[in-house]
């Protein structure tokens, strides 16, 4: 015979505040990270931000396929918050709407179609989460929009619009 | 004789800004040869040939310091070379047409240039800031990338690896065959591919129409944030569809329809098998509408 247990939670107090994940993910993070500080120029910092983001959000998918939990909602909302991805995010779109401000209208025009359209992927995928935050493929799209975001937004900042 | 003092001006001003300057260079070249051309802006006119050679034609501008054609550890790199710093805005353009060996392998490399590339059998691998591509490829290995130009290509029906990716560029891809990985934010998308045996799309808002046959085991993968999606391919043995979204909607032509993932939200979910199932389509979309046939 099977109990199932069902917790009601009635404040934030009563929530773990920490959470293991299914597996220890941080060596084999540790390990890249120490493999990547051996050449420092070849990476941009904005991905190890992301990578730690997105290793946080993963955590929050998997929990979320096995169970909708409260604490699974839990991380997966932590990382979009995570203070060093979000400011290093700010930091390049800033870069590129510099760049871009300086190319001719039309270009700019849809350059600018494109940067937005960006922002408002991972702003709706948000809003979305907040409606339904154990859904699992909103976290996949949610992930895969945080990715697109930032390699996109690298791209134009690597490229070099100078005519 | 009296002369004008505009006319001095200009005479000035033409010799400063210069008539455009002809350019004829040749350099031998082996079929197995690559050959990179790099352009800031104007245009290049890249055509397959059959003469074991590169040969460049075309005119430069003022603001041209040179262009090198040369043989580089094998690779035969054609080069506009602008001068690193200039008192003035002079014309820095140059419109380049460069016959290579067919069946180079061939790289490009532009800011605003244009690209027009022809009859080229070797791999490709175009990009490019903002300049628009025109390509008529029968290569079996195609890569092509830009942030905000358009692309649009044409393959021979020779079965191709088709890789392309734009920011915000619109894309054409007609005559193709083999597989496609392609990914845009707000570009949208028109591609024939017949037959298809691996489709990989991925955007943000552009939308994208796919037409053509797929093969038995073909794989069609599609994820969109708010970008529709449109599939309408013959099948060789019928398809599987997982198709999910979260609030857009699915519709195909053979009367199956998305149903709601639950009664609280506006998501559907649409899992069905047409035939022997031989090809599988998997969507997933935030907002996007998706629209599957079986048949073009």
């Amino acid at each position: 015979m099977t109990t199932e247990i069902t917790l009601r939670v009635r404040s934030l107090a009563e929530l773990p505040r920490g959470i293991e994940p299914p597996r220890d993910l941080w060596p084999a993070i540790a390990a890249q990270i120490t493999g990547e500080q051996r050449q420092p120029e070849a990476q941009p910092r904005w991905q190890w931000a992301l990578a730690a983001g997105l290793a946080a959000l993963m955590i929050g998918v998997l929990l979320g396929r096995m169970s909708v939990t409260p604490q699974a909602e839990l991380v997966a909302r932590s990382a979009l918050f995570d203070a060093k991805f979000v400011t290093q995010r700010n930091q390049l779109r800033s870069s590129v709407l510099q760049q871009v401000a300086a190319l001719p209208l039309a270009e700019r025009d849809k350059l600018l179609r494109s940067v937005t359209a960006l922002r408002r992927a991972v702003e709706d995928i948000q809003s979305a989460l907040g409606q339904d935050p154990g859904n699992a493929l909103l976290q996949e799209l949610l992930v895969n929009a945080c990715q697109d975001e930032m390699t996109n937004l690298s791209d134009i900042r690597n490229s070099e619009m100078k005519l | 004789m009296k002369t004008s003092i505009p006319v001095i001006l200009l005479a000035s001003w033409s010799t400063i800004a210069g008539a455009a300057t002809p350019i004829d260079k040749r350099v031998a070249a082996a079929p197995g040869n690559a050959v990179r051309v790099v352009n800031v802006a104007g245009a290049i006119n890249i055509i397959g040939g059959t003469q074991p050679e590169v040969h460049v034609t075309g005119t430069v501008g003022s603001g041209v310091e040179r262009v090198d054609v040369v043989n580089d550890a094998g690779t035969i790199v054609v080069r506009v070379v602008l001068p690193k710093a200039t008192l003035y805005n002079r014309d820095g353009e140059a419109t380049l047409t460069v016959t290579i060996p067919a069946g180079s392998r061939l790289e490009t490399s532009t800011v605003s240039a244009d690209q027009d590339v022809q009859g080229i059998t070797g791999a490709v691998q175009l990009s490019s800031v903002s300049g628009d591509f025109d390509a008529r490829l029968a290569s079996n290995d195609v890569q092509v990338k830009t942030v905000s130009g358009d692309i649009d290509l044409q393959g021979s029906g020779k079965t191709t690896k088709w890789r392309v990716s734009t920011v915000s560029g619109d894309v054409k891809l007609l005559r193709a065959a083999g597989s496609l990985e392609l990914s845009t934010v707000s570009g949208d998308a028109q591609l024939e591919i017949d037959p298809l045996t691996s489709f990989r799309g991925r955007t943000t808002s552009g939308d994208m129409q796919l037409r053509g046959r797929v093969l038995r085991g073909a794989d069609i993968s599609y994820e969109s944030v708010s970008g529709d999606l449109g599939i309408a391919v013959g099948t060789e043995a019928g398809m599987t569809i997982d198709a999910a979204t979260f609030s857009g909607e699915i519709s195909t032509c053979f009367g199956a329809k998305g149903k709601p993932t639950s009664e609280y939200s506006p998501g559907e979910k649409l899992s069905t098998r047409r035939g022997e199932g031989g090809a599988a389509v998997r969507v997933k979309s935030l907002s996007g509408d998706v629209s599957i046939c079986d048949h073009p």
